[in-house]
């Protein structure tokens, strides 16, 4: 009996430990088979609330703390995917680093349905996390394994009416538009003083000095399109230009390098020809489009200035690197020159090479000073009070910062002032 | 660096390696003849340039835009990239403004070519108007603000530093004078703007050393490109091997 007691209970200790270990071990199999690659869970989407343009949405999730390291893989990083409701969903964004656990999905459209999926990116032992350099969202390392989560959604990226953050931009605008305004009201009235400026009084002479030539003018009106403001400028004084040519007949030639400036400025100088009363002398063949590759146009300019030799060249607009090899040429040629632009990169260049330049503002003021449009004359007057209350207020603030050294009670006052002109 | 080595096959059993190399040097040289003056070599190679880079031109503005951001959501949703459900319809807008560019090759009606022009100038005057407030305006008037008598942590004046403030705000309102164009250049005004056209001389040296110093790094790589990659093909064809030259 003493014998047999401890054997039964030994196999039934046996048989025990055979079933915890059986029992234990389908439990581990179990959770190897079914979690091996961890996805994140608990996705939390909500607009961006720092983006008031309503194109960005916020994404959280979380990782199970065990998850970083499976079976010789190690978690990297994660990829997210996005889509509009019911579409397909494709990866947008990806996230370096298994720690982070955020991210921001940009270019969406405001008020559109969204749906939203996480994976985790689970990358060999040892191998490094790598994207392709033209498609980040795609994961060029080896090996690369994801655990992909369940899509939530729908959430819209919500934009905003008002941005309060840019109350500063609102203010000065109103401010600047009253001052025109009122200098519209009273420009309509009476005579407004503007100061001379060289350049422009040059460009009568240079029309001058052309028809007695018996040669061309040239004008070329920058290489940047038709949105910016230096050639909506340019394309001003080319009206003036183009009436004085039209009216002394002198042809006029424009090379382009967009074609949307070639189109308005055909308008202008068809429009100048008829106020001269010679609708007869246009030659639209001579507004030309040439290429929109920089030194290709530039290229073309400069035979044009050594085969047609303008009297006169008029340079205007915003110009980048060809600014020295056009006014160099043009002053090989011996041609007058009168440059404006605001690319304060390119003045230097014009201000060695050509005979006047109109340097930044004074390009904006030239199709005021030409025309003594009461609109323009208004804005000019207007820009000039703006720049009085703009020194005024520098002064005032370098005044407060400095007394603000001395005085603690003024800091306040300055951090106010200066919060206010934050972006 | 070394001389091309890859094998001489292609047209006329050159490589076509060396075939760009050559193109590339001798379109260089024909671009540097015209510091002698303008001359027939030059202007071929003038007019190649032009009519390639406007052709390229109109062949990428083709594909990548007419094609794929207007052609094919519209009428090939399922080719789109990204593809599309359904077709977008309200590319037909932007489609149709700039189909009125080509009403200007019907006298008649060309009055028409201005909508999408005064479209596009009003958006981007819009569109502009925020941002240059932003930068140009607030953005500048926030980095002047800074006190003329600044002292460190330890109540120690910075006498330096003062200055460079000092001279910012002086530069920055005698500047502003020099473009105010309401009052003629004399006495008080005078004398600020003066000043101001002396801060921006001062300005455009330094930009136009800085700019020198580009463009010759420029023209060593040309000098560079002629003298190591295209001399050494000479080498090789005159029985030298590679790296000859």
């Amino acid at each position: 009996m003493t014998s047999r007691l401890p054997l039964k209970t030994i196999r039934c200790l046996l048989l025990a430990a055979a079933a915890w270990c059986l029992l234990v071990g389908s439990a581990q199999a179990q959770q190897m088979a079914g979690d091996e690659f961890s996805a994140p869970v608990q996705l939390r989407v909500q607009d961006d609330e720092e983006d008031k343009s309503g194109t960005r949405l916020v994404v959280e999730w979380e990782m199970r703390q065990d998850a970083e390291r499976v079976a010789g893989f190690v978690l990297q990083g994660y990829r997210v995917y996005a889509a509009e409701l019911g579409e397909e969903l494709v990866p947008v964004e990806v996230v370096d680093g298994a720690q982070r656990t955020k991210a921001v999905v940009r270019d969406l459209w405001p008020g559109t349905d969204y749906d939203i999926q996480i994976s985790a990116v689970y990358l060999p032992a040892g191998e490094k996390w790598a994207t392709d350099l033209k498609d980040p969202t795609r994961i060029t390392a080896g090996g690369a394994v994801e655990a992909l989560s369940a899509a939530v959604g729908p959430y819209q990226p919500v934009a905003a009416w008002y941005d309060v953050a840019e109350t500063n931009v609102l203010a000065v605008a109103l401010v600047y538009s009253m001052i025109v305004l009122l200098c519209f009201h009273f420009a309509s009235r009476r005579d407004m003083y503007i100061r001379p400026i060289p350049g422009l009084q040059a460009v009568n002479d240079a029309i001058g000095r052309a028809t007695e030539m018996g040669r061309p003018m040239l004008f070329v009106s920058g290489l940047s399109g038709i949105s910016d403001i230096a050639t909506i400028a340019a394309m001003l004084i080319l009206g003036h230009i183009a009436r004085r040519a039209a009216a002394y007949e002198t042809p006029i030639i424009v090379p382009c390098q967009d074609p949307l400036v070639m189109t308005a400025e055909r308008e202008i100088v068809h429009q100048a020809y008829i106020e001269a009363g010679k609708p007869d002398a246009y030659e639209p063949q001579n507004i030309y489009y040439i290429t929109d590759s920089q030194f290709g146009y530039t290229s073309a300019v400069d035979g044009i200035m050594v085969r047609e030799k303008p009297a006169a060249n008029f340079f205007m607009g915003y110009f980048y690197a060809e600014a020295l090899i056009l006014a160099e040429t043009g002053n090989m040629t011996g041609a007058i020159q009168i440059a404006g632009t605001d690319a304060d990169t390119q003045l230097p260049f014009f201000i060695t090479a050509c005979d006047y330049t109109l340097m930044g503002e004074e390009l904006y003021a030239a199709s005021a000073y030409l025309s003594r449009s009461p609109l323009l004359m208004a804005q000019l007057k207007g820009q000039d009070y703006g720049k009085v209350l703009l020194a005024a207020g520098l002064l005032v603030g370098v005044t407060l910062a400095t007394l603000a050294v001395f005085t603690p009670k003024l800091q306040p006052w300055l951090e106010k002032l200066l919060t206010w002109l934050q972006i | 660096m070394p001389g091309p080595t890859g094998p001489i096959t292609g047209i006329l059993g050159l490589s076509t390696e060396i075939i760009g190399i050559w193109v590339a040097a001798l379109l260089t040289l024909a671009i540097y003849s015209f510091l002698y003056g303008d001359n027939p070599v030059y202007k071929v190679a003038e007019h190649i340039f032009v009519g390639i880079s406007a052709a390229y031109g109109a062949a990428l503005t083709y594909h990548l835009v007419i094609i794929r951001r207007l052609f094919d959501p519209l009428f090939r949703p399922d080719l789109a990239q990204p593809p599309l459900d359904a077709p977008k319809i309200s590319l037909i807008i932007p489609g149709l403004l700039g189909l009125l560019i080509f009403s200007r090759f019907i006298p008649r009606y060309d009055w028409l070519s201005r909508w999408p022009i005064a479209f596009i100038m009003g958006l981007y005057a819009g569109l502009s108007i925020p941002r240059v407030i932003q930068t140009n305006i607030l953005k500048q008037m926030q980095a002047t603000i800074a006190p003329v008598l600044p002292v460190d942590a330890g109540g120690q004046y910075l006498l330096f530093s003062g200055f460079e403030n000092l001279l910012l705000i002086v530069g920055v309102v005698c500047t502003l004078a020099y473009f105010y164009f309401s009052l003629p250049h004399r006495g008080v005004m005078g004398g600020l703007s003066r000043v101001g056209i002396w801060f921006l001389m001062i300005g455009f040296g330094a930009g136009f050393g800085n700019t020198v110093m580009a463009r010759i790094s420029l023209l060593i790589g040309r000098i560079q490109f002629l003298l190591y990659e295209w001399l050494p093909t000479i080498g090789i064809h005159l029985g030298a091997g590679p790296g000859a030259g």
